[in-house]
């Protein structure tokens, strides 16, 4: 299977002064194939976040090496690295991240103005999305105007309009309600599964990970555990996200 | 810590964000101080009791309210740079009464620093007024006198501003909920403002009615003044309904797939649509004063007072402005980050800031202007004004929006792309 990230002993080291250094990352190694679908779990201040974005070119590790479709990103230099994001990243976040002045049409179509593509093209290639994500009839609102999981779908829609190969999600359920989050997981995961679309997601929900085909637990900067679902059931596959997520605490227990 | 202690130790931690509004404080005293004086003053045609009221006094006392409003201008926009501190005195249980006191006491520190130094540099700088005008006016008095009924002119005036501070902060605390305290630094919402529904065409006619009346009539600046009410009501209609629908089109149509011009636009339209009233401001009273100045070409102690009032509200105009653009600079540092991700480059950051900027000083400078052009030709070659003068009227005011875009654009750019990373 094509690897499309290649990460190989990652240190990210947070500040100049030794005394002060906080070590996020401590020599992490992960690939990610074409087809994955990875949830990283871990406690906060664990490194989830540090993690994704080494991985996916937003910072730079301190030592180490990242490489994505064989190019090493430090090498990358800007206009690059911008190239590579529109051509092959779509970024989820939890704060959405839509732009304020712009209309959702405009918010969605933003990805597709640096490609260099027809306008009817982007007009057909917005509705399209927009529609198969019921989010058509919000097209002409701006985002203060719409609720927070219409908002998760407009990022969601802006972040698939360029039919990115790999999407970066952290925490995206953050700011959803229960239904809506699981809504959002459901299209992520079909995505995954027929259109073979790589995620790489972020999340401290045990339920919201367990939709995921492999779960990379983090403690303390470094990979303290990887489940692979295989062919678990989605139930059996939460009660052992659940397990090791709450291993610490169960050592804790009295009785 | 107390509310009063906890607002000083605030006020100190963080005085950066109070420059601003110090700054306006101690220019709208200054301005105060030296129109008043200058109205009392008999060179310049006033009255040293300041009883009688000469046009020249009902001008000052308009730059002085304006001054003052933008001194209020400025204090909602340190309130709104303040929200946090004010949701955590809300949070910790603190009543009205409480915040007002924060928001008073920091405001009363500020005062007492301001208000003496603008009246402090306002004394220094009426004598380099004086200095340089009573030679052109051929008077021989000191020019160091203080005129008492300019001074008492002063203290209403900056007592009045007082109170006024005092109850728009009261007002501010007694209103203000904690939902919105805590996302007023990053709300995009634009309230909509009134206006009256006409088509679209209408208000661009209305706005060049004026100029063929110019054409047609002949040289009299109070018709000249009618007719500009009537074309500022205009401006007004394209500001608030012709150019953002001209934007949203232009964006929606002809620059869908322009990478910079469809983000540079939709900034544009809300730039615009936050500072519709501050740039009818800037051209109502860049108009104003223009045939003011027609008006009173060959009466020089009354024409000084008008060219002054013209530079010190073009200068004020400026600089709120530019005030308003870092604001707003403040607010889409999140979203320029945003667009890095996506894939844009510094360079097209760059360039997305340089064509908002570009729109923006363009509408100020271009509206106005129309009718400055045709006013100030008309007058020139009637010979009721002098060529240079008219010139040098046009100068003066795209010079300082011409060096304001530039210093926003400076700002602007340094706020968002700073640690923007990569």
């Amino acid at each position: 299977m094509n690897c499309i990230v290649e990460a190989k002993d990652v240190v990210k080291i947070y500040g100049d002064n030794e005394k002060t250094q906080v070590v996020a990352l401590d020599h992490v190694s992960l690939n990610i194939y074409e087809g994955d679908f990875i949830t990283v779990m871990g406690p906060s201040g664990a490194g989830k976040s540090t993690f994704l974005n080494n991985l996916s070119t937003i910072d730079l590790p301190t030592k180490g090496s990242v490489k994505i479709n064989g190019v090493e990103v430090r090498a990358m230099g800007e206009t690059e690295i911008g190239r590579f994001r529109y051509e092959n990243l779509g970024f989820i976040f939890q704060e959405f991240n839509l732009l304020g002045t712009l209309t959702i049409f405009e918010n969605v179509a933003v990805p597709l103005s640096l490609k260099n593509i027809a306008k009817d093209e982007i007009k057909s290639r917005v509705q399209e999305i927009a529609k198969k994500l019921e989010i058509d009839h919000l097209l002409d609102k701006y985002p203060d105007e719409c609720s927070g999981g219409q908002r998760q779908r407009v990022a969601i829609a802006r972040a698939l309009v360029t039919n990115p190969k790999l999407i970066v999600a952290d925490e995206p359920t953050g700011n959803l309600d229960s239904k809506n989050s699981h809504e959002l997981l459901a299209f992520l995961k079909e995505l995954n599964e027929k259109e073979g679309v790589t995620i790489l997601m972020v999340t401290h929900d045990s339920m919201i990970a367990s939709y995921s085909k492999k779960l990379v637990y983090i403690r303390d900067g470094i990979i303290d555990g990887v489940i692979e679902r295989e062919n678990m059931t989605q139930r059996e596959y939460f009660y052992k996200i659940v397990d090791i997520n709450s291993r610490e605490s169960q050592a804790l227990l009295f009785d | 810590m107390g509310t009063i202690k906890f607002a000083i130790h605030m006020l100190k931690a963080d005085f950066k964000k109070s420059l601003f509004y110090c700054g306006s404080l101690i220019f709208s005293t200054i301005v105060v101080f030296v129109f008043f004086n200058m109205t009392a003053n008999p060179a310049y045609g006033g009255d040293p009791n300041g009883r009688s009221q000469s046009f020249t006094t009902v001008l000052s006392l308009i730059v002085v309210i304006i001054a003052m409003v933008m001194a209020f201008f400025a204090n909602s926009f340190y309130l709104s740079g303040k929200s946090k501190e004010l949701a955590i005195e809300t949070l910790s249980g603190g009543s009205v009464l409480t915040l007002a006191g924060y928001i008073l006491t920091q405001n009363f520190m500020i005062m007492l620093i301001a208000m003496p130094l603008g009246i402090l540099i306002g004394y220094f700088v009426t004598p380099l007024i004086n200095a340089y005008l009573y030679p052109q006016l051929g008077v021989t008095d000191s020019i160091w006198k203080v005129y008492s009924g300019g001074a008492a002119y002063t203290i209403v005036g900056l007592l009045t501003e007082m109170v006024w501070l005092v109850l728009l902060n009261t007002g501010y605390a007694y209103r203000t909920e904690i939902k919105t305290l805590i996302s007023a630094e990053k709300t995009m919402t634009v309230k909509s403002k009134g206006m009256i529904k006409l088509p679209k065409f209408v208000f661009v006619l209305l706005y060049i009615l004026p100029i063929a009346l110019f054409v047609c009539l002949s040289p009299d600046a109070f018709i000249y003044l009618a007719a500009s009410c009537v074309g500022l009501f205009g401006i007004s209609g394209i500001l608030k309904s012709v150019i953002p629908s001209v934007l949203k089109k232009l964006s929606r149509e002809r620059f869908l797939n322009h990478p910079h011009r469809l983000i540079s636009i939709g900034n544009l339209n809300y730039s615009l649509k936050q500072s519709t009233t501050l740039i009818q401001m800037i051209i109502i009273s860049a108009t104003f004063l223009v045939c003011f100045m027609c008006t009173y070409f060959n009466d020089p102690k009354q024409l000084i007072i008008i060219i002054m009032s013209y530079v010190v509200l073009t200068f004020m105009m400026a600089v709120s402005l530019v005030y308003k653009v870092i604001i707003e600079a403040t607010h889409r540092a999140i979203s320029f980050r945003h667009l890095k991700m996506i894939g844009y480059i510094t360079k097209d950051l760059k360039k997305i800031i340089r064509q908002e900027i570009l729109g923006m000083f363009s509408v100020v400078i271009l509206f106005p202007m129309l009718y400055f052009v045709v006013i100030l030709i008309r007058f020139s070659s009637a010979g009721l004004m002098e060529w240079g003068f008219a010139i040098s009227v046009m100068a003066f005011y795209i010079f300082i929006f011409v060096i304001a875009a530039v210093i926003s654009y400076w700002v602007y750019k340094g706020i968002v792309l700073k640690g923007s990373g990569r």
